[in-house]
């Protein structure tokens, strides 16, 4: 392997409070800059609370009923996914594994196909198409993270158990064509933007439960640090150094399948970040050790996120769907690692 | 062998070649030539009448110097000279294959309903002839719009194929078939009433020309005295439409088909000032800062009935536009009321619902044929 100049940890603190420093300076500019110009002295007193003028009433909705939950939500989803992407690198020992390829994201669209495009109106007229489509893709992704895990008991191999989940991934897929084919013009239409992926249709009380979660998976994310450490390794190594091999690779199977759940769920099955943030952290840190990558993976997951969310409102007439900015940010990184894969730190 | 076999092939292929070369130098006419227009507020369509038969022009709605299709529509059984570059059909037809909803109707109202012998997409035919025919097996359900069944095609064999065209898109596999496709570009016409003369075409077509003649002078009547109604009024309340999907709120384009109707019930429009004749995708924010203000919001439902708690459940920040604290919400469930079936060929339908929201002092005996109020 060639190695490039090593770097101290010290200068990887460093970079890791910068990036800490540009993920809050993103989300600041979320904040300032929208598809509405609103001066950022009053954006500062909305948010500090210090606008009661009647006349900015509007402006007070579209910063704290809108921005104020789209910005944040890009944060938590980017670094959720970013962190499901690396735990699939590790846990399967490829380079290539995202959130998406175990079929978790396909399941919460087959979830979401079933609502927007089978089920009788009375479910949407009950509970809004958004919450249908929320509840959608938590049990299409629910049932598919049991099917895996179910598979991972009998298969021991894990390049086997990898062909599995991308098995079960096409299978979801032919039915949502199947769905597709069907459906009524409405449906397809409505289904056809929620996969484009959307910060847009979120509210404070939705990221009252979407917060939370993420925030759950992205701490039991740093508790396995260890053990990710140990499977990069390689399977054998890592039952030396006295893992539970089949029961590290089930929990980390559930955790970064229920990261990507959750961000499906609630913004749409957004591509590309769970696979090149994880490459950007070891380029940056020049380290596979997931202590630092880990910091390193959620901070850029955030920051690639919330870019993309400043890019999708900035034009003029229209906005841009997220799912058609990251593979212009993720293609040429994705590419750049592959013809270089020998100088990105894979091992310690 | 390889010789023996080709020269009977050569043969054919040479006669059949001297054959049609003959037919064409007989009957050819040249394409340009001129008749009585049947037609003059659609902007896509122009329909003559050149004397024992009738030239169809449909404009290409993506390039308007361009010519899409051109038909020659000639009376079954009559003799008369081809005209160069132009695609014929046989009228009245007897077989025809519809694939929307939207013809189905109006060919059904112009009592023509007979002429259909097969239909795609019948699922989301609501016509009770046509439902009827599907069930009972009198009408051929070819499959969906987008990848009919060929062989059904085939088998029902129609005169002609009704089909809307979309850019850059064709018509797969049953384009190879010798079966004309009538272009139904009507749906890029840019005014109502201009849409609503494409009926003139359909009942040409299908051998009931003054009964669409006199639909469309009676729709065309009706528009224009529901506008008159509220040419003189003061206020022009401000209009929201749609809602929100996923976060992306479709809004039509202010040179759109349908503002143009909501203009002509005496509305305004928040993006009145907006060039485009397609639709807007935007953001919330955008939405709001315009909209907020909104004296009324239009929006349509698929499959449940829109409530203001749907409204809520949906994107919680719905409740703080004004119409709907004001609760001057509009609805209407398209799964279950025609609104999408009848409009393009009634607009003075949809208007007569417009002006009777926007202008109850203007409404004198109207009343609401597809909206509610929301509850």
């Amino acid at each position: 392997m060639t190695v490039d100049r090593p770097i101290s940890d010290r200068y990887r603190t460093v970079l890791l409070i910068a990036l800490g420093l540009l993920t809050a300076m993103l989300w600041l500019a979320c904040m300032l800059f929208g598809s509405v110009d609103i001066p950022a002295d009053r954006v500062a007193a909305i948010v500090l609370g210090q606008s009661n003028d009647a006349s900015e009433e509007t402006w007070r909705t579209i910063i704290l009923m809108s921005r104020l939950p789209s910005a944040t939500t890009a944060m938590f989803a980017g670094m959720a996914l970013a962190l499901a992407g690396l735990q699939m690198q590790t846990t399967f020992n490829n380079p290539l594994a995202g959130p998406s390829i175990l079929g978790v994201s396909t399941g919460a669209s087959l979830g979401v196909a079933v609502v927007m495009l089978a089920a009788s109106g009375a479910v949407m007229g009950y509970l809004g198409v958004a919450t249908a489509s929320i509840i959608g893709a938590f049990l299409g992704a629910g049932v598919i993270l049991l099917l895996l895990l179910g598979f991972s008991r009998i298969v021991r191999s894990t390049a086997m158990l990898l062909i599995v989940g991308i098995i079960i991934g096409y299978l979801a897929s032919s039915l949502i064509s199947l769905l597709n084919f069907f459906a009524t013009q409405e449906g397809v239409h409505s289904f056809v933007i929620w996969g484009m992926g959307s910060f847009g249709g979120m509210t404070l009380e939705r990221l009252g439960i979407f917060a939370p979660l993420c925030l759950l998976g992205i701490i039991a994310s740093f508790m396995y640090v260890k053990p990710l450490d140990a499977m990069l390794l390689g399977e054998n190594y890592a039952r030396n150094l006295g893992v539970n091999v089949s029961r590290t690779r089930n929990a980390l199977l559930l955790l970064s399948g229920a990261l990507t759940a959750v961000v499906t769920a609630f913004c749409g099955p957004i591509g590309f970040i769970g696979l090149i943030v994880p490459h950007i952290a070891r380029l940056l840190l020049r380290t596979s050790s997931h202590i630092w990558i880990l910091g390193g993976t959620a901070l850029c997951g955030s920051a690639i996120m919330l870019l993309c969310q400043l890019i999708s409102v900035m034009p003029r007439s229209s906005i841009i769907p997220i799912n058609a900015i990251t593979p212009i940010i993720g293609a040429p990184i994705i590419i750049y690692i592959i013809v270089n894969r020998n100088k990105i730190f894979y091992l310690r | 062998m390889r010789h023996r076999l080709h020269i009977p092939h050569l043969s054919v292929l040479s006669c059949m070649f001297l054959l049609l070369a003959a037919c064409g130098d007989r009957n050819d006419a040249t394409a340009d030539v001129s008749g009585t227009p049947l037609t003059d507020t659609a902007k896509l369509l122009s329909i003559t009448d050149n004397g024992g038969y009738y030239i169809v022009k449909i404009t290409d709605p993506w390039d308007t110097a361009k010519i899409l299709h051109s038909y020659q529509l000639v009376p079954r059984g009559e003799d008369v000279p081809r005209v160069v570059g132009t695609t014929k059909v046989e009228i009245p037809l007897k077989k025809s294959l519809v694939y929307s909803a939207v013809y189905t109707g109006i060919i059904d109202e112009m009592g023509a309903a007979k002429a259909i012998t097969a239909v795609a997409d019948a699922e989301y035919i609501n016509n009770p002839y046509v439902r009827k025919g599907v069930a009972d097996g009198s009408i051929t359900d070819v499959g969906s719009t987008m990848a009919p069944v060929v062989e059904k095609v085939v088998a029902a064999s129609p005169d002609a194929i009704l089909a809307s065209p979309f850019q850059n898109a064709g018509y797969g596999a049953v384009s190879q078939l010798d079966v004309p496709i009538i272009e139904m570009a009507d749906y890029m016409e840019t005014t109502p009433l201009g849409r609503a003369e494409w009926i003139k075409l359909i009942g040409l077509l299908y051998g009931r020309y003054n009964v669409a003649d006199s639909i469309y002078n009676a729709v065309s009547d009706a528009y224009n005295d529901m506008k008159r109604r509220v040419a003189d009024v003061e206020s022009h309340p401000k209009v929201l439409t749609e809602t929100m999907i996923n976060g992306v709120w479709n809004v039509p384009g202010g040179r759109s088909y349908k503002v143009r109707m909501l203009q002509d019930a005496g509305a305004s429009y928040p993006w009145a000032d907006d060039m485009s004749a397609g639709s807007l995708d935007m953001d919330f924010s955008r939405v709001f800062e315009r909209a907020s203000d909104a004296d009324y919001w239009i929006a349509t439902s698929y499959g449940y009935p829109m409530t203001r708690a749907t409204l809520v459940a949906d994107y919680r920040p719905n409740e703080r536009f004004k119409a709907f604290k004001n609760g001057n919400i509009y609805t209407c469930d398209t799964s279950v009321t025609p609104l999408f079936d009848e409009f393009p060929f009634h607009p003075e339908r949809l208007l007569n619902d417009y002006v009777v929201i926007f202008h109850p002092e203007a409404a004198d005996g109207l009343t609401l044929n597809y909206f509610h109020k929301i509850n």
